[in-house]
C-alpha cells in the first residue's frame, strides 16, 4: 500500500498518465485503429532502440552529476571501424565487433581524463572529443566513403527477428534497459551513482571515490555509444559517415523527460524507459496521422514543454507540502 | 492543483476516445495495388504514350476508383524536395490521390522505421529519394511492404551498376559534362577574348553520394578534355553538410589560396553549393573572375526572380514538374495494376539496366532563357 502510494506521488505516475494520454489519443485517431497493432507496437520499440542505448548511458552520467555530449559521434567512429575493419581484414566478425566497442570505451576514458585530470566542464571535454576527434576519426576510417557490410552475422544482429516479429535489437535494447535499472536500483554501485551525484563532497568523505565512478561511468557511455553505433551500420548494412552523430541530444531529452534532474542524485531507468516510450510513441503517433515533418518537430517541442510542466507543478506541490509539515513540526 | 489539471485531461481524452469510438470504422476497400499485381507474363509498357515530360494515363479513370495514399519521402530539407511535395499536392486532383510529405531530417534509419510505419497505415505506394548511403536497406524494406515504390533521384544500382529499382533522375555525368561543355562555350561572352590557358576549374563534389559523383567527374573529365593542361581544384562537401555554408567555407578557403589564377569556372552538383560559392567571390570582390553554374534550378531562378544579376550566370534547368510528373503517372499505373517495375518505362531502359531510370529532360538556361523554359514544362504537365 505505502509503495503504491509513493508511485501515485511520483514523477513516473505522471509520466505513465501522460503516456495512456497519449496512447488513447492517437489509437483513437488512427486510420482502422492501426496505432495499438502488433506490428506498430513493434514499429515503437524498434524506434526506440538506438535512444535506449544512448540514453542509459546518459542517465548513469547525468544522476552522477555530469553529461556525455560525445556518445553520438563515438557510435559512429566504432561503426565506422567496425565496418572497415569487416571490408579491409580477413578478421572475423566479432573481432571487428569487440575493436568497435573497445574504441568507444577509449573515447570515454579520454572523456573521463579531460575531465578528472585536467579539469575541463564535461560539456566542453565531451562535445570536443566527438563532435571533431570521434567524427573526424570516422572519415578516416571510411575514407570518406559509404563501405557496405556483407557479414551476415552482423545484419542478423541488426536487421534479424526473433520468431519471425520481434526485432533482436529491441530485445537487446530492453534486455539492457533492465539490467541497468537493477543495478542503479539495487546494488551498492547504484547507490554510489546517486550519493555522488547528491553531493560529491559528502560521498568523497564518507570513503567514496567519485573520480573512479567517473571513469567507470564515462567507459560506460562510451562503449554503450559504440554499441548503439554498430547497430546502426549493421541495420543499414552499411558504414555510414553521418551514423548517430546526432543521437546523443533526444536521448538527453528522454532521460530529462524520465525525471533525471540535471541537478544529478535523482532519477531512475524505469522513468527513462517511460521517456523514450512518451517520445517514440508520440512521433509514430503523428507520422501515422500524416502531419507534416516540420509540425512534427513542434509537437514534439510542445509535448516536452508540457511534460517538464506537469513535472514541474508535482515537484513544487511535494515541496509545499514539506515545508507545511516542517513548519507543523 | 495537479490532480485537478490530471483529472480534466483524462476526463478529456475519455470524452474524445469515446467520440472517436462511435464512429463507424471505415471498410479498407480492396486495394488495387493488392489485387492486380500483374504476376504473369511480360506486360507492355504503358508508359510510350508519354508526352514531352513524361505525363501518361495508365487507361483507368481515376475517378473510378479509390483515392490512393502516397507517401512521398526524402532525407534531408532541400528545396527541391519542397517544390515536388507542392507539385504532387497540386497533381492530387487530376490523379485521385492524397499525398503525405515525410523528410527524415538526415536519418535514415528514421527513414526506414517510418517506411515500415507507413507501410501497416494502408500506404498504396511510395515516391521514395533513396540515400546512397543505404540503398541496399531500403530497397530491402520497401521490397518487404510489397507496395509500389518508385525511387526519385538517386538511382539505386547493383555491384555491376546496372539500375534495380525504376528512379526518375538525371544522368549525372552527362549532366557534369553539360555544364562545364556551357562555360567553355560561353565565357566568351562573359570575359572576352582571354587567354583559356589561364581558366582554372573549382569542381564541386559531395563524393559519398553516387550521383553527384558523377555530376562532378563528368565535369571534371570534359574540363580535362577541354583544357587538358590547365588548373582543377576539387571541393568536396563531405567535410561538411549539404548546404550553402558548406559551399561558401569550400570556396572561399580554395579562391583565397590561389590568387594566381586569373579565371575560374565553377560547376556545382549541387544548387546549395552554387550559391555558397556565389557568396564567397561576392566576399571576395571576385565576381568579374569567376563564372559559376550548376545542376539545378530552384533556387536560381527564384534570385533571378528577384533581379540577380552576378556571376552565377547559368544552370542546368530542371523544373520539379519534370521529376514529379513521370514519378507520380509511373506510381499511378502501377497501383493500377497496369505496370510493373519491369515494364515502367521499358522502351527507355538502359543497355544492362534491369529497371529503367528515367532521365530527365534538362537544358542549360540563363535568366534570358529560363522563363520560357519553365512555361513551356508547365503546358505539358496535364495541370
Amino acid at each position: 500500500m505505502e509503495t503504491l502510494k509513493k508511485y501515485f506521488k511520483s514523477n513516473t505516475f505522471t509520466l505513465t498518465i501522460l503516456l495512456i494520454l497519449i496512447v488513447a489519443f492517437f489509437w483513437a485517431a488512427s486510420p482502422g485503429r492501426s496505432y495499438l497493432s502488433l506490428i506498430n507496437v513493434t514499429n515503437i520499440l524498434n524506434s526506440m532502440v538506438l535512444f535506449t542505448l544512448f540514453a542509459i548511458g546518459e542517465a548513469l552520467l547525468i544522476i552522477s552529476g555530469s553529461v556525455d555530449l560525445s556518445p553520438g559521434y563515438i557510435g559512429t567512429a566504432s561503426g565506422a571501424l567496425m565496418t572497415a575493419v569487416l571490408a579491409n581484414t580477413g578478421l572475423p566478425w566479432f573481432v571487428a565487433l569487440l575493436l568497435g566497442l573497445a574504441l568507444g570505451c577509449v573515447f570515454g576514458l579520454i572523456n573521463a581524463l579531460l575531465v578528472n585530470e585536467l579539469g575541463f566542464q564535461a560539456f566542453i571535454a565531451t562535445l570536443t572529443v566527438g563532435s571533431f576527434v570521434a567524427k573526424g576519426f570516422a572519415y578516416i576510417l571510411v575514407d570518406g566513403k559509404v563501405i557496405p557490410i556483407k557479414n551476415r552475422v552482423i545484419v542478423w544482429i541488426g536487421t534479424g527477428r526473433l520468431f519471425g516479429i520481434v526485432p533482436f535489437t529491441v530485445i537487446l535494447s530492453l534486455l539492457l534497459i533492465l539490467i541497468y535499472g537493477i543495478i542503479l536500483a539495487k546494488t551498492v554501485f547504484g547507490r554510489t551513482i546517486y550519493l555522488c551525484g547528491g553531493n560529491s563532497q559528502a560521498a568523497r568523505l564518507a570513503g567514496l571515490n567519485p573520480r573512479r565512478l567517473s571513469y567507470i561511468l564515462f567507459a560506460n557511455s562510451g562503449v554503450l555509444g559504440a554499441l548503439a553505433g554498430i547497430l546502426y551500420d549493421a541495420r543499414l548494412k552499411s558504414g555510414n559517415l553521418d551514423g548517430t552523430n546526432n543521437y546523443a541530444f533526444p536521448a538527453v531529452t528522454a532521460v530529462i523527460l524520465g525525471g533525471v534532474s540535471f541537478g544529478g542524485g535523482t532519477g531512475n531507468m524505469f522513468g527513462c524507459f517511460l521517456g523514450l516510450l512518451i517520445i517514440n510513441s508520440f512521433n509514430n503517433g503523428l507520422t501515422v496521422m500524416g502531419v507534416t515533418p516540420y509540425w512534427q518537430s513542434v509537437a514534439s517541442g510542445v509535448l516536452l514543454l508540457l511534460a517538464l510542466t506537469l513535472d514541474y507543478l508535482a515537484n513544487r506541490r511535494t515541496k509545499r507540502i514539506k515545508v507545511r509539515r516542517t513548519v507543523e513540526a | 492543483m495537479m490532480k485537478k489539471v490530471l483529472a480534466l485531461l483524462i476526463a478529456l481524452c475519455t470524452v474524445f476516445t469515446l467520440a472517436a469510438c462511435n464512429r463507424e470504422t471505415p471498410t479498407p476497400s480492396p486495394s488495387p495495388t493488392q489485387s492486380a499485381q500483374p504476376t504473369g507474363p511480360a506486360m507492355e509498357d504503358i508508359s510510350k504514350n508519354e508526352n514531352s515530360i513524361g505525363f501518361f494515363s495508365s487507361g483507368v479513370d481515376p475517378a473510378s476508383r479509390k483515392t490512393y495514399n502516397v507517401v512521398w519521402a526524402y532525407m534531408r530539407p532541400m528545396a527541391l524536395f519542397q517544390n515536388i511535395a507542392d507539385a504532387l499536392v497540386r497533381l492530387e486532383p487530376v490523379l485521385n490521390f492524397k499525398t503525405t510529405s515525410y523528410c527524415a531530417n538526415g536519418d535514415i534509419d528514421a527513414m526506414i522505421q517510418n517506411i515500415q510505419i507507413y507501410a501497416s497505415q494502408n500506404v498504396d505506394g511510395f515516391l521514395v529519394v533513396i540515400d546512397p548511403t543505404a540503398a541496399d536497406r531500403v530497397k530491402e524494406v520497401l521490397d518487404e511492404t510489397n507496395i509500389p515504390y518508385i525511387a526519385m533521384l538517386n538511382s539505386v544500382r547493383d555491384e555491376n551498376g546496372s539500375a534495380i529499382v525504376p528512379c526518375v533522375g538525371i544522368e549525372g555525368v552527362i549532366a557534369g559534362e553539360k555544364v562545364t561543355q556551357w562555360l567553355y562555350d560561353n565565357y566568351k561572352t562573359y570575359w572576352g577574348d582571354i587567354d583559356p590557358s589561364e581558366i582554372a576549374l573549382l569542381d564541386y563534389n559531395f563524393s559519398p553520394n553516387v550521383d553527384f559523383n558523377d555530376r562532378y567527374t563528368g565535369a571534371m573529365n570534359k574540363f580535362k578534355e577541354l583544357l587538358p593542361n590547365n588548373k582543377v581544384f576539387t571541393a568536396d562537401g563531405v567535410s561538411g553538410k549539404l548546404d550553402e555554408q558548406t559551399g561558401y567555407d569550400l570556396a572561399s578557403a580554395i579562391l583565397a589560396a590561389n590568387p594566381d589564377v586569373k579565371y575560374w569556372f565553377v560547376p556545382a552538383c549541387l544548387e546549395l553549393y552554387a550559391q555558397g560559392c556565389t557568396r564567397a567571390v561576392e566576399t571576395l570582390g571576385m565576381e568579374d573572375k569567376v563564372l559559376i553554374t550548376c545542376v539545378g534550378s530552384d533556387i536560381l531562378t527564384a534570385e533571378w526572380d528577384n533581379g540577380y544579376e552576378g556571376c552565377w550566370v547559368s544552370c542546368l534547368a530542371i523544373s520539379d514538374l519534370q521529376y514529379t510528373v513521370p514519378g507520380i503517372c509511373g506510381l499511378v499505373a502501377m497501383m493500377d495494376g497496369k505496370a510493373t517495375a519491369d515494364s515502367l518505362w521499358s522502351y527507355r531502359r538502359a543497355e544492362g539496366d534491369q529497371k529503367t531510370f528515367y532521365n530527365i529532360l534538362n537544358e542549360m538556361v540563363t535568366k534570358d532563357t529560363y522563363k520560357d523554359f519553365l512555361a513551356r514544362v508547365q503546358s505539358e504537365s496535364g495541370l
